[in-house]
């Protein structure tokens, strides 16, 4: 019985260290799986920071369109809109039915080549004149809350739009959405053609965000109506 | 006999005991501290920056393929329109504000327009021209192989 306990007791003092030893070292295993993290973490930004530099070091394949605004040696500046862009032409330049002597101040061209990094004009390799541009479509966004609908027409913030077939109609949320899925407060964006004068000429699209007082915005409730569905399926099984 | 084995077995529990209340002390007064360090301070309501920009495409980018996903990055749940020559387009961004669209370009340049707005009509917007050409416009030998 003595020798008994003599041995507990001696396996008590060999091993409680042990343990308490054990307890300690769990910290140190955390804090090399959060270094071995972190450099996994740093190797990743790393070949995504390399990926970048060397993007932004390769030349880019570009496009300039505008009015020739001026003509200096192989430099040409181009305008279209606010935009002004240089391009400079060298002797391996593909002019296509043009050549640099031809070209005019407002001649309408495009300039396709690369852009390099640590240059501002593109290094043309193709120019082309090319047709005026067409006087673009005038299109609007229109943003607002609908205050009226009344069939197939939607008063928005002062403006009336008409709904066609032709009108792609979208709200948030609700499948095959028609006007009478609409509900007032409802924030509505759409876009639309304008005519001569500035007035509404078609709807293209309209995209709705359904408001407070919209059905559509509230929470669905059909999971709760799925389980019920379902107990009563279950109970008539029984 | 009896008694030594009988005292150090009391002692080494009175040990054990004392060690456990320490660190459980210990422990608790860790947590205490560290529930100090990481409540919130209370800080001032986060204006969120409303910008727009186009991360998939720059302006005047020469693109040899009709069909192109142009995307970027509002702010979260804005809704984003796009107009091009032919098409017009309106969605919504996630909740990181990330946006895209997919539609064709036609031949020649294309000038594009990115509207980002929301229930405030606080309005962004980026214009940029895209050329789709199939023309062969290669880089030179060399540079190529100065690249690599």
């Amino acid at each position: 019985m003595k020798k008994l306990t003599i041995l507990s007791l001696l396996t008590i003092a060999l091993l409680l260290p042990a343990a308490l030893t054990a307890q300690e070292a769990s910290p140190d295993v955390t804090e090399k799986i959060k270094e071995r993290l972190q450099e996994t973490a740093e190797e990743g930004l790393e070949n995504i920071k390399d990926e970048l530099i060397s993007k932004s070091k390769s030349p880019r394949k570009k496009a300039f369109i505008g009015y020739i605004e001026s003509i200096e040696d192989s430099l040409i500046t181009l305008k279209y809109k606010d935009q002004t862009t240089k391009t400079e032409v060298t002797d391996d330049t593909d002019f296509s039915k043009t050549s640099l002597a031809e070209l005019e101040i407002d001649d309408f061209v495009i300039a396709m080549g690369f852009v390099y990094p640590d240059q501002e004009a593109l290094t043309t390799h193709r120019l082309s004149y090319i047709a005026d541009p067409e006087p673009p479509i005038s299109r609007q966004l229109i943003t607002g809350k609908v205050k009226e609908v009344d069939g197939n027409k939607v008063s928005v913030d002062g403006k009336t739009l008409i709904i066609t077939s032709k009108t792609d109609f979208t709200i948030k949320d609700v499948e095959d959405a028609e006007t009478e899925d609409l509900a007032l407060e409802d924030n509505l964006f759409a876009i639309v053609t304008l005519d001569k004068n500035g007035d509404i000429d078609q709807i293209k699209i309209v995209f709705v965000l359904p408001g407070k007082n919209n059905p559509a915005s509230q929470e669905p409730t059909n999971v709760e109506a799925t389980e019920s569905a379902e107990a009563t399926e279950s109970a008539e099984e029984e | 006999m009896i008694a030594i084995v009988s005292g150090l077995i009391l002692g080494l529990i009175v040990t054990l005991g004392i060690y456990t209340a320490n660190k459980s002390l210990e422990q608790q007064k860790a947590k205490k501290e560290a529930a100090t360090q990481t409540t919130p301070l209370p800080s001032p309501p986060l204006t969120t920056q409303k910008t727009l920009d186009i991360t998939s495409h720059e302006n005047f980018d020469l693109i040899n393929q009709s069909e192109l996903t142009l995307s970027g990055i509002a702010w979260p749940e804005a809704v984003v329109a796009l107009m091009t020559e032919t098409d017009n387009q309106l969605t919504q961004a996630d909740d990181e504000g990330i946006f895209s669209f997919k539609f064709k370009l036609v031949k020649g340049f294309n000038e594009i327009t990115v509207i980002a707005t929301d229930e405030t009509n606080e309005t962004q917007t980026q214009n940029l021209i895209l050329t789709y050409s199939t023309s062969k416009i290669e880089l030179p030998e060399e540079t190529e192989e100065a690249q690599e």
